[in-house]
């Protein structure tokens, strides 16, 4: 069987099994052989938008990552990586503190994405015109600090008490009590994230030689690497506006990728789709499995399987380097 | 294809990388870059590559200014072949060739022709569908050259292709480049190997400490003089049918 027969069957299958399971998940029971008016309702207001956001949510996640690791040329590179989402969470809450919202509903989304699109045009900034992926973590680094600090300084200023509650909505992340406006708001965003990448994907496979021979192949360095940039920023952000912050997919999804035997970049980013997709379903059955009555924030669940599976990852690399001397 | 550097300077911290290189290589041929550690080797290659602004002076390619040309246009013109390459991921060796070819717009049959064609020429068909970890240091070497030369680029620059490589692939790396330079190439590679150098190259070019000291066929370069003043080294040379060796003594005082 050839490798991309192999890889699309074990990924239909799974996507098929899953979806099963996650749609049968809830608290009301459904006969889905005879659906009544109040079950149609529930499967359609409350399951299908979940389940929906859970792929979109994890294609989303999924490509940022691959696209991140591969431009970065480190496999420990993820979304969280660059500032985007941390900036993307700061406006929001700062939205939702302020209590903007209500002015209009576009008004949340819309500034949510500015917030990521001005985290990604900071790092731009500190990069700087010289081709250094060094310095664009390093940027990252710093813009997300920056965030977390901002969102904290609000917090500790807050008179409301439930200010916490808001804050930990969007750091941890949640797929619950979400239905089709969240849905309408990251689609379009990931549909324009997507194109993006795919137009400028060529130089996330010529990125697996030096960057020297890179630019002698006639790609523009800097210009086409705030593009790949620009398409992370846009995705990532359109999932924080939907969900929130759910980290560790979007590392976890090309790892997954690449177990399977797949090392061509370019399969590597497009197989991460529908593995982020696999990834977010499992992540949010198991949350439903292990939460009480009050569900747990995905962003935990997925930070308590997925930093182990960082360690392991680490200790992995560390074994091979080692190998190879 | 003709290469021409004129009063070409790069700047550096403490003096310049290249100081005023005045250059004109005008007809196809293997041409090697030699001189010491850190006397700008790497850095001549990378400006005629148009990897390094020059401070100074112009470099003109194919008849082409190199600063009038869009990154595209120059790659259509040459290749470039970093010291020591390496693959970040572990691809197969047709999938590394494929890479070459990402900004030529080609059919699907002219592609599969072109990579064909290169496997064969560089002795790869039996490791076509083999990973890059897989291979031997030699093997990688050449998977990496044909990489560069699958765009059939009319300059192709090599940055040591022969370091870390064992005297077989030594050897077999310069034959191929050699071969290149007949087919109407104008090959420019950088080498350590001063009796390689003599052996295989049409012409070489000495560098001490940024400043083109001489440039000719390999007995006018490779004087006494010239390589007291490079390398601080005498020599004493022996000449074979195939080839001539040397052996390197270090200037007594007084030399």
């Amino acid at each position: 069987m050839t490798e991309k027969l192999w890889v699309t069957s074990l990924t239909v299958c799974l996507i098929l099994l899953l979806s099963a399971w996650h749609l049968s998940q809830g608290s009301a029971d459904i006969d889905w052989l005879a659906v009544t008016e109040l079950q149609r309702t529930i499967i359609w207001d409350i399951r299908l938008p979940r389940w929906l956001l859970a792929v979109v949510n994890g294609i989303a996640l999924g490509l940022s990552g691959a696209a991140l690791q591969l431009l970065l040329r480190n496999p420990l590179a993820e979304p969280g990586l660059i500032g985007v989402s941390s900036m993307s969470a700061l406006f929001t809450v700062t939205v939702l503190y302020f209590g903007w919202a209500a002015a209009s509903s576009w008004f949340l989304p819309l500034l949510a994405l500015v917030g990521g699109l001005s985290g990604l045009l900071l790092v731009v900034l500190m990069a700087g015109r010289t081709y250094d992926i060094h310095r664009v973590i390093l940027a990252g680094v710093a813009v997300s600090s920056l965030a977390a600090a901002a969102m904290g300084l609000i917090l500790y200023l807050a008179p409301n008490p439930f200010a916490f509650q808001e804050w930990s909505l969007w750091t941890l992340g949640s797929l619950a009590n979400r239905s089709w406006p969240q849905l309408y708001l990251v689609l379009p965003v990931v549909v324009v994230g997507i194109a993006l990448l795919a137009f400028w994907r060529q130089l996330l496979t010529a990125l697996t030689l030096s960057e020297n021979t890179v630019a002698s192949m006639g790609f523009k360095l800097v210009s086409q690497r705030n593009g790949i940039l620009l398409a992370v920023a846009t995705m990532v952000s359109g999932s924080v506006v939907s969900v929130g912050i759910i980290g560790f997919i979007g590392l976890l999804a090309p790892h997954t990728v690449r177990l399977l035997g797949v090392q061509h970049p370019q399969k590597v980013l497009w197989y991460s789709a529908p593995a982020g997709a696999l990834l977010l379903l499992a992540m949010d059955i198991l949350t439903r499995l292990i939460s009480g009555p009050r569900e747990l924030p995905i962003g935990i669940v997925s930070a308590l399987v997925g930093a182990p599976l960082l360690i392991a990852l680490l200790f992995r690399q560390q074994h091979a380097r080692k190998l190879t001397g | 294809m003709s290469l021409k550097l004129t009063d070409v300077s790069l700047s550096g911290i403490a003096r310049d990388r290249l100081h005023e290189i005045n250059l004109a290589l005008t007809k196809p041929g293997l041409v090697g870059v030699i001189g010491a550690n850190g006397a700008g080797k790497s850095s001549l290659l990378k400006v005629i590559a148009g990897l390094e602004k020059v401070a100074h002076g112009e470099v003109v390619v194919g008849g082409k200014r190199l600063s009038d040309l869009n990154s595209k246009q120059r790659a259509a013109l040459l290749s470039y072949l970093p010291q020591n390459e390496q693959a970040q991921w572990d691809i197969t060796v047709t999938e590394l060739l494929a890479i070459g070819l990402l900004q030529h717009s080609l059919g699907k049959q002219q592609r599969a022709q072109r990579l064909q064609k290169w496997l064969n020429y560089c002795d790869l068909t039996g490791l076509a569908e083999r990973r890059l970890s897989t291979l031997s240091g030699g093997e990688r070497q050449r998977a990496f050259l044909a990489r560069a030369l699958i765009s059939e680029p009319q300059l192709l620059l090599c940055d040591e292709p022969t370091a870390a490589l064992d005297i077989q692939h030594q050897l077999q790396t310069l034959k191929l480049l050699k071969e290149q330079s007949r087919a109407g190439r104008l090959v420019v590679c950088s080498l350590h190997d001063l009796s390689l150098a003599a052996r295989y190259c049409d012409r070489l070019i000495l560098i001490e400490e940024g400043k083109l000291l001489a440039t000719g066929a390999p007995a006018s370069v490779l004087t006494d003089t010239n390589l007291a003043r490079a390398f601080s080294v005498s020599a004493e040379w022996f000449c074979h049918s195939s080839g001539v060796a040397w052996i390197p003594q270090p200037l007594s005082e007084g030399d």
